[in-house]
């Protein structure tokens, strides 16, 4: 119990900051939106074939604003050595990584549910039927995605040239969550029952469940100086 | 001691490779419908087979790493790595060689063209992610948490990708009896075996390079103390 | 049949071509290596 609140209070002193300069949340929203305008220009917004590309679409403007978001994980921790104070602070390590899993997945999930809206009318493309179970899916993926994502991210920020790094790392290892929020995504969008797509829920929750259980292991090896 | 248990590894590895293209081009018989382009398929599954045995070394040499700290598995995960990749480049240009005639495109999003490919972009990531640290001891910690996610990431790509796609690729040794004829599956073990022999010669000479790389450095220091 | 033996003659070329770049550069690196450790050895010893 001691070890959840000092999680909460790890991912609340996160959230604290954005809330004061929003300059995380601001710069991902604009990016995802500025990836679908530009999504909008490569396809033909009109065409037929839009609704078979639009979960594609959808899917690169979040995990690509994702991951500007993931660069700034630890960056600010770096800046001002506060990662030697989180790190001195009387609490497991693995507590920093769940505390910044948590707020990360809260802004990654703003700026997902941020994104819908636009994504609908650019696209012309009916949400609010199919709302919660789209829902569904892109909390799962993103549980899935931050979750190796902040790990990667903690190894990023050390490196020279890091923030080239990250997504070097991370997207080869997330392709399986990116087929199946893709997969998922377009067959609830066609209206497609639970049965049809479940498969692929089942194979983001293995993954979410696989890579956190592996990151709670082995993040203690990579902030220990 | 170590030197000549390589060389007798490398002595081996070429005359096994010197009877397996024999065995390939001579003594296995020509596929009816696919022809001599079949005859890559002996080192290419060779290949394969290899380049997954290497980086499940880097996967057991980078757990090695954490737990005991020796830097000598660092070395094993590092070289190993460069071995995969390497033998990653060969299957995936072997592979569309063989398939342009037999399926008429170079490429296809088969599960395990992907899987292959996938693997290959997380373990260059992984090499440019070495050559971008410096300090030692971070290094080895990094990439060996890298060398244990790629690895674990491996079969949930290959499933979710074989799921995304229905494969296409030749399932040549299936579990009710391989489908070839015997001398072809002859020709098969003597590739895997050489290709083995072959990679663990090079993974020696390639540990022995970074052995002698510290030395280097170690007598860099040593010579800028003096100085 | 004969477009099958082309084909043939590209995988294997392109295979060797990797591993003799692949190990060439590995003896390559080798040979500077032990060059400067005998450099690095001299200028220590006359020291």
């Amino acid at each position: 119990m001691a070890y959840f609140s000092k999680v909460l209070h790890i991912c609340m002193k996160d959230l604290k900051v954005e809330v004061r300069s929003k300059e995380r949340i601001y710069s991902m929203m604009v990016f995802s939106l500025l990836v679908m305008v530009i999504f909008n220009f490569a396809f033909d917004p009109g065409a037929e074939y839009i609704r078979e590309v639009a979960p594609g679409i959808l899917w690169v403007a979040l995990i690509f604003s994702a991951t500007l978001g993931l660069n700034k994980t630890f960056a600010a921790e770096i800046d001002q050595d506060c990662l030697q104070g989180l790190m001195l602070s009387p609490m497991d390590r693995t507590g920093i990584y769940f505390g910044k899993v948590i707020s990360n997945i809260l802004f990654s999930l703003i700026i997902s549910l941020l994104t819908l809206p636009f994504f609908a009318v650019f696209f012309n493309i009916p949400l609010l039927d199919v709302l919660p179970q789209l829902v569904l899916v892109i909390s799962l993926t993103i549980i899935g995605f931050i979750s190796v994502g902040t790990l990667f991210s903690a190894i990023s920020v050390s490196v020279k040239g890091g923030d080239m790094m990250l997504p070097l790392l991370l997207f080869p290892i997330e392709v399986p969550v990116i087929i199946a929020a893709v997969k998922a995504t377009g067959m609830i969008l066609d209206g497609a029952p639970m049965m049809d797509y479940s498969m692929w829920l089942k194979v983001l929750t293995l993954f979410d469940v696989i890579f956190v259980m592996i990151a709670f292991v082995t993040f203690e090896y990579l902030i220990e100086e | 001691m170590r030197k000549m248990i390589t060389n007798l590894i490398g002595l081996a590895a070429a005359s096994l490779i010197i009877v397996a293209l024999y065995m390939a081009f001579l003594y296995a018989p020509t596929e009816v419908t696919m022809g001599h382009v079949q005859r890559i398929f002996y080192f290419h599954v060779a290949f394969a087979w290899t380049s997954f045995i290497a980086f499940f070394v880097t996967f057991a040499a980078s757990i090695a790493y954490l737990v005991t700290r020796k830097k000598f598995w660092d070395t094993v995960a590092a070289s190993s790595v460069e071995l995969g990749i390497a033998f990653s480049c060969i299957i995936l240009t072997t592979g569309p060689i063989w398939a342009r005639p037999v399926w008429g495109a170079y490429w296809t999003w088969d599960p395990r063209l992907v899987t292959t490919l996938i693997l290959l972009f997380i373990y260059t990531a992984y090499h440019i992610l070495r050559g971008a640290i410096t300090e030692e001891t971070k290094r080895a910690r990094y990439s060996a948490v890298i060398g244990i996610i790629g690895f674990l990431d491996v079969p949930i790509v290959y499933f979710s990708v074989n799921w995304w796609s229905r494969t296409i690729h030749p399932d040549v040794i299936k579990p009710e009896g391989a489908a070839l004829a015997p001398q072809m599956l002859q020709s098969l073990y003597v590739a895997l075996c050489a290709v083995t022999l072959f990679y663990l010669y090079v993974l020696l000479r390639r540990i022995r390079l970074e052995e002698l790389r510290d030395e280097v450095s170690e007598l860099r220091k040593k010579v800028l103390k003096e100085s | 049949m004969e477009n099958s033996l082309k084909y043939m003659f590209m995988g294997y070329s392109v295979l060797w071509l990797i591993i003799f770049t692949y190990v060439f550069f590995i003896g390559k690196r080798q040979g500077d290596l032990k060059k400067e450790i005998d450099e690095l050895r001299r200028i220590a010893e006359e020291k």
